[in-house]
């Protein structure tokens, strides 16, 4: 009895919480009275459950007690605030939607950095998961490749008990040619994988077997949406589908490839079809992307050096005779999509600079959309002074004040996230189709990700609500109840502030735009080395194979009036290059280096206009130039260490696929096979028609349609039962630069968007100002002032201020920008005009925002204004 | 004078009943005897607090108590004001059911 037993711990600070001094003591000691009792008498449980149960009963009667009066208060303070929306319906517009559209862009560029930093993710044990590539090194040149020999899988396996799984993934065949009964397509996300890939990456699978569905050759592994195109309702497992002629047993159905991830599929054949190819064996190709699982706590860093000589203990006397190195190392798996840029991506890799750009931008949006908050409230102190002043005098303390001035900056806050929701909600579609990016709504839905975005609203709400919160709470009442009308100059300087770094922002965002759009112009326009107008370009895809006749073939598609020239070629411009290792045979043997390939016949240098400058192309006369000659470009003449293009001339070249040694009969000028971001890099050409895979036709466009079902006929007619396909070469190059591009686009949307929140800013000010200097205006008026001197002089200052956010911005923007053209080879000059229209440009909208305000203030007739004096 | 709320009445009498030895504890067990049900602790000191403001009852705290761990009890001890209020409900009471001499609400059977 007379030990003292301490009460439950939580109803106690429950109750410690909910009442105070007295009331606090009487209640926990009368209750505790009894537990002590019960604890003598009885099971400790039930003394305790007992506890609980006392003060859990009274808590919703004690919270309600407890925010009676505040809730009272907070009703009033709703109310003051929805009937200050309505009587200023033009502020509080001002303010919502500029807030609105502040958060709703906060929020795209959220989706799209959180969907960017997503990317290979979801994979399980993801830490664990690694791609291997190889750095090539010769004695000239350094490149890193991303696919490897398919020898390294197993070697790793064997090799190295660190590896958990192993996997390989072959997708270099190009598009396939899907049959299904009488129905054909063309896939491209087709690839041969072995079955461990299914323990390394993860895949849902909703039919058949995980752990053996490509363990036997020509089994197939197809995404959901695969098995509906092709099979639509019925079963697909133990089905067939024949792709490039050849039958594959479906085995299992995958989940739809995520959209984050590098390695998109939709037909997975197994790799054991390819056992027998010769290609399997190869340690000198690289073909195959492979991924590992490490076992738990192996550390990637120290194992990817560890494994940087693999190659060595099977290769390594042959490596040494050709004086290159090969070197591996590991990239983590979540890291690829951002931060590997080598050759042969999967698919164009992600930019992080873009990542960074965009929070930037986000982030100044909402800046500017808080400013102009701040800006309207303080500037409108004013039409609440006497609010405050009347509030004071009946006994509300300053901390009441700010509360409840902090309280209606929240309740703008949340009001305009719910608008910025609504507006994502219906932009997100627009946005996807005009940027190519998929974005999804429903991210923004999660628990977690709402429940942070609520934070951030109240934080917004803080940062914008706290500094007006401030001055409107220090109005002294008996100064402001005298009717004294100084309040609204408070705090000009900080205004001024305010509105230049807004413009300054908008000034930025503008030159960045114009910018994009003058260098994503200039690619577009520049001379590439060759024609790319008019050229209509036929892919032979799903293994059409013209090796025997493509003279037949091309005198058919010539025989159109409209049809000017026919080459064919194993690539066109734009549509990616192979590489190989070429040798200098004779005089020195450390000139072996690596370089790109590309194979065509005897038109292709006139068709395309391609410049010789020196020796010659290849001619049809000529029956040596078939597999037996090379040219090359100046690049290559460079990288050989020649320093004039004749020298070129009769050297012999050991290259290609298979090698082959010929001599260069000519040099061609450096011509943009690849897009302008980078450098023409040396390139070897051979007349191989085996290597035959797209048709370029020259044609005239006066007769499009014409000529379109002329050659469609052909098409039929040659190879019955393959879609036909065309596209323009000048479209196609161009789509190299789609991924910036959009990403520009995006740019440009958030700019405007940016600069119509400052307008808006712009706006409340301008007319404040007018508001604030009617009799001023009135009494210039009637001392004869002209409406023009009134205009100028209400528009000076924001003319003064917009002046100086372009000398804030200009260097910023130069800076930034600066570093964005460098991600180019080929890349514009800014110039001065571009920071010279922008500026001007965000002058003219400023003034004209403002003259709208002026002129209605100059206009009027100064007995309205000097009426009431 | 606003007439007193049932809850009222219960704890005036209750007071009434325990002669001086009406603080928390034994109020809620005077309750529970008089009506049969456990009322909860806050319902008891809002009511109090209530009526200690319309000076129906006085709060007096005692000389600290050991149990306590040294702090006082609150005691509630009617005032003249209270009493008058309880008469005057009882007068209210008997003649509203002055009249009623079958309430057929209850016990229809008997």
């Amino acid at each position: 009895m007379k030990r003292v037993e301490k009460a439950p711990l939580i109803p106690y600070v429950f109750l410690r919480l909910l009442l105070r001094g007295e009331d606090f003591h009487e209640f926990s000691d009368d209750i505790g009275e009894i537990y002590q009792q019960m604890i003598v008498s009885g099971p400790k449980f039930r003394a305790r459950a007992w506890y609980w149960f006392r003060v859990i009963e009274c808590i919703p009667g004690l919270i309600k007690d407890k925010i009676y009066w505040r809730l009272t208060m907070i009703k009033n303070y709703l109310k003051i605030a929805l009937r200050n929306f309505q009587k200023h319906k033009g502020y509080s517009f001002i303010n919502i939607a500029g807030f609105a559209i502040g958060m709703a862009c906060c929020l795209v560029i959220l989706l799209y950095v959180r969907h960017e930093l997503s990317y290979d993710r979801y994979h399980k044990d993801a830490e664990r998961v690694c791609r291997i590539v190889q750095d090539i090194r010769t004695k000239t040149a350094n490149r890193v490749f991303v696919p490897v020999s398919p020898m390294v899988a197993p070697t790793l396996k064997s090799d190295y008990p660190q590896v958990e799984y192993a996997a390989r993934a072959f997708t270099f065949t190009g598009s396939r040619l899907v049959r299904q009964k009488d129905t054909f397509f063309y896939e491209d996300r087709f690839m041969y994988a072995d079955q461990e890939l299914f323990d390394v990456l993860t895949f849902q699978f909703i039919q058949g077997s995980q752990q053996e569905a490509l363990t036997r050759p020509n089994t197939l592994v197809v995404s959901q949406r695969m098995a509906q195109k092709y099979f639509s309702n019925a079963n697909p497992l133990g089905g067939t589908l024949e792709i490039n002629q050849q039958e594959y047993e479906i085995t299992g159905v995958v989940k739809d490839c995520p959209t984050n991830t590098h390695l998109k599929y939709e037909l997975i054949a197994s790799l054991e079809t390819l056992k027998d190819w010769e290609e399997m064996s190869n340690w000198y190709s690289t073909m195959f992307y492979t991924y590992l699982k490490l076992k738990p706590g192996v550390n990637v860093e120290e194992f990817s050096s560890q494994i940087s000589h693999l190659a060595d203990k099977y290769v390594g006397e042959q490596l040494k005779t050709w004086g290159s190195i090969y070197h591996y190392f590991l990239q983590p798996l979540s890291s690829i999509h951002l931060h590997s840029h080598h050759r042969y991506e999967t698919e164009p890799p992600g930019n992080p600079v873009y990542i960074t750009i965009f929070s930037f931008v986000g982030l100044f949006i909402l800046i500017i959309a808080c400013l102009n908050f701040m800006n309207l409230s303080t500037a409108r102190a004013v039409n609440r002074a006497k609010e405050v002043g009347l509030r004071k005098v009946v006994g509300a303390q300053k901390q009441q004040l700010i509360g409840q001035f902090l309280g209606e900056s929240l309740l703008v806050a949340f009001l305009s996230l719910g608008f910025a929701m609504l507006i994502v909600r219906f932009a997100i579609p627009l946005l996807n189709d005009l940027t190519g990016i998929s974005l999804s709504f429903d991210a923004l839905l999660m628990p977690g990700v709402l429940l942070s975005l609520i934070g951030g609203a109240v934080l917004v709400g803080m940062a914008a609500g706290l500094y007006p919160a401030f001055v409107l709470s220090a109005f002294r009442p008996a100064v402001t109840l005298k009717g004294v009308q100084g309040a609204g100059s408070r705090g000009l300087a900080l205004r001024t502030v305010l509105v230049v770094v807004q413009f300054a922002i908008s000034v930025m965002l503008i030159i960045g735009t114009l910018t994009m759009y003058k260098q994503f112009n200039f690619m577009k326009n520049q001379y590439l080395g060759f024609e790319k107008e008019q050229k209509l370009i036929l892919p032979l895809r799903g293994g059409i194979n013209i090796q025997e006749n493509f003279r037949s073939v091309k005198d058919r598609l010539s025989k159109h009036s409209s049809v000017t020239g026919v080459t064919v070629s194993s690539t066109v411009p734009g549509r990616g290059v192979s590489n190989f290792g070429v040798d200098l045979v004779g005089e020195e043997d450390d000139k072996s280096q690596s370089m790109f390939h590309m194979y065509f016949d005897d038109d292709f240098i006139p068709e395309y206009g391609i410049e010789i400058v020196a020796g010659r192309a290849f001619q049809k006369e000529m029956k040596t130039d078939l597999m037996g000659a090379f040219l090359i470009n100046e690049a290559a003449v460079k990288a050989f260490g020649w320093t004039n293009p004749e020298e070129a001339l009769g050297k012999r070249l050991l290259t290609g696929h298979g090698g082959r040694t010929n001599p260069i009969i000519g040099v061609t000028k450096n011509f943009h096979y690849r897009g302008l971001q980078s450098e023409v890099e040396p390139l070897v050409m051979e007349f191989l028609p085996w290597t035959f895979r797209y048709i370029t036709l020259s044609i005239n466009i006066t007769d499009l349609n014409d000529t379109l079902a002329f050659v469609r006929s052909q098409w039929k007619a040659l190879w019955p039962g393959y879609p036909f396909e065309h596209f323009f070469l000048d479209t196609d190059f161009d789509s190299q630069y789609r991924a910036d591009e959009q990403i520009g686009n995006i740019f440009g949307i958030f700019t405007f968007l940016g600069l119509f929140i400052a307008c808006l800013g712009l706006l409340g000010l301008a007319s404040f100002t007018a508001e604030t200097r009617t009799k001023e205006i009135g009494i210039r008026k009637v001392l004869g002032a002209p409406v023009g001197s009134i205009v100028f002089m209400l528009s000076r200052q924001f003319t003064k201020w917009v002046l100086l956010a372009n000398g804030i911005a200009w260097p910023a923007a130069y800076f930034f920008m600066d570093r964005w053209l460098k991600n180019f080879a080929f890349r514009i000059d800014m110039g001065v005009w571009i920071f010279v229209l922008s500026g001007v440009l965000v002058l003219l909208v400023a003034l004209l925002t403002v003259s709208y305000q002026s002129i209605k203030a100059a206009v009027a007739n100064p007995v309205d204004s000097l009426r009431y004096e | 004078m606003r007439l007193l709320s049932r809850a009222e009445e219960i704890i005036l009498l209750a007071i009434f009943k325990l002669e001086g030895n009406a603080y928390g504890v034994p109020i809620r067990d005077r309750i529970h005897k008089d009506i049969g049900q456990h009322w909860s602790f806050g319902v008891i000191y809002k009511t109090l607090k209530k009526m200690s403001a319309k000076k129906y009852v006085r709060k007096i705290a005692s000389r600290p108590v050991a149990e306590r761990g040294g702090r006082s009890r609150y005691y509630y001890e009617i005032t003249p004001q209270g009493i008058s209020a309880l008469k005057e409900i009882r007068q209210v009471h008997s003649s509203v059911w002055n009249r009623v001499k079958h309430l057929s609400l209850e016990k229809k059977g008997e």
